[in-house]
C-alpha cells in the first residue's frame, strides 16, 4: 500500500465498492418493516465497508464509496432517497476520517461506528426537516439516536473483529507481491 | 492503522456515555413541559402550516387528504391512513399521541406535527389581585 492509487488498490476499491452496494441491497431485504424500529432506520451494514475502506486506503476512497451508495439509492429508490443517502453519508464520512486517525490510540471501531451511526442519522434528519421545512421533525432525532447505539455497537463489534484478521490477510498478499 | 486486538478502549466509553447522556435527555424532554393544555394537530405543507386541528374538539374523528397523503385525526392522536409515496414511511409510522411528536412523508414534503396549545386561550399562568 506505498501508493495510493496503485493498480491494486483501485481492484481493492473497486471490490469494496460492489461490497457497499450489496449490503445496501441485502439489509434492505433483511429489515422488512418490524413495527419496534423507527420507520426509516437501517441497520447501516453497508457503513462497516466505508469504515474498512477508510481504514485501508484513506479518507477520499471513503468518500468514493459514500457517493456510490447514494447514487445506488438515487438510482433504486428515486431522488429523496438518494439526498437522505448523500447527506448522511457526508456527515458520518467527515466524522470517520477524522476519529480514524484516533483508532487504536483512544478509539477503537466500536465508538467509531456509534459516533458515525449517529451522525449518518444526524446528516439525514437535517435532510428531512430541511426537505419539508420543519424544524419540529428533529424531535425524531432522540429515536434515531437511541437506534443508532445499537447499530453502531453491531457494526463496530464486527470491524473490531474483522480488521486485525483481515490486515493479516493484506499483508501476506503484500508479502507475496 | 494499526491492527490491534484490543475491542474496547477508553475514547469508546466516552463516546458511549455522552450520546446515551444525550439519548436521555432528550427523551426527558417533553415530561418537563405542561401536561394540560390541548393537543393541537399541525398539517405542515412545504414548511407552511397549512392547517391546524385542535385534537380534543367535538368533530373527531377527522379524515384530511393533503397531496396524496389520508391523513386521520382521532382524540387518540394522528396517523397518516394511507399515501401515494413509494416507500410508506408515514403509514408504517402509525399513530403519534404526545406533543413534539411528528410523521413526515418526505416525498409529499408533508409533516403533521402535535404540539400543546399555548398562549391563545389562558395568556397568563396565574392572576393575582
Amino acid at each position: 500500500m506505498k501508493t495510493r492509487f496503485s493498480a491494486r488498490n483501485l481492484a481493492l476499491l473497486g471490490i469494496l465498492g460492489a461490497l457497499a452496494l450489496l449490503m445496501s441491497f441485502l439489509e434492505n431485504l433483511l429489515l422488512p418493516d418490524l413495527p419496534l424500529l423507527p420507520p426509516g432506520a437501517k441497520l447501516g451494514l453497508s457503513n462497516i465497508i466505508t469504515t474498512l475502506t477508510g481504514a485501508l486506503l484513506g479518507g477520499p476512497a471513503a468518500f468514493l464509496i459514500t457517493a456510490l451508495k447514494a447514487l445506488f439509492a438515487f438510482v433504486t429508490r428515486g431522488a429523496t432517497a438518494g439526498l437522505m443517502s448523500a447527506c448522511g453519508g457526508v456527515l458520518s464520512t467527515l466524522g470517520l476520517v477524522l476519529l480514524l486517525r484516533q483508532q487504536g490510540r483512544t478509539l477503537t471501531f466500536l465508538g467509531i461506528s456509534v459516533l458515525c451511526a449517529a451522525l449518518h442519522n444526524l446528516g439525514q434528519l437535517f435532510c428531512a426537516a430541511a426537505l419539508t421545512g420543519t424544524v419540529s421533525m428533529l424531535n425524531y432525532g432522540k429515536y434515531l439516536l437511541l437506534f443508532s447505539l445499537f447499530t453502531g455497537t453491531l457494526t463496530g463489534v464486527m470491524l473490531n473483529v474483522l480488521m486485525p484478521r483481515l490486515m493479516q490477510v493484506l499483508l501476506k498478499g503484500e508479502e507475496r507481491l | 492503522m494499526k491492527a490491534d486486538r484490543r475491542m474496547f478502549r477508553f475514547g469508546d466509553a466516552i463516546v458511549y456515555a455522552v450520546l446515551c447522556a444525550l439519548c436521555v435527555l432528550l427523551f426527558l424532554l417533553p415530561f418537563l413541559q405542561k401536561q394540560n393544555a390541548p393537543l393541537l394537530a399541525e398539517i405542515i405543507v412545504d414548511g407552511e402550516v397549512s392547517e391546524t386541528i385542535d385534537l380534543s374538539n367535538d368533530e373527531m374523528p377527522v379524515v384530511r387528504t393533503v397531496r396524496g397523503c389520508e391523513i386521520s385525526f382521532s382524540r387518540e392522536g394522528v396517523r397518516v391512513s394511507a399515501a401515494d409515496c413509494p416507500d410508506q414511511l408515514c403509514v408504517k409510522t402509525g399513530t403519534i399521541r404526545f406533543p413534539g411528536e411528528s410523521i413526515a412523508c418526505v416525498p409529499n414534503r408533508v409533516v403533521v406535527v402535535l404540539r400543546r396549545q399555548t398562549g391563545t386561550r389562558d395568556p397568563y399562568d396565574m392572576v393575582a389581585y
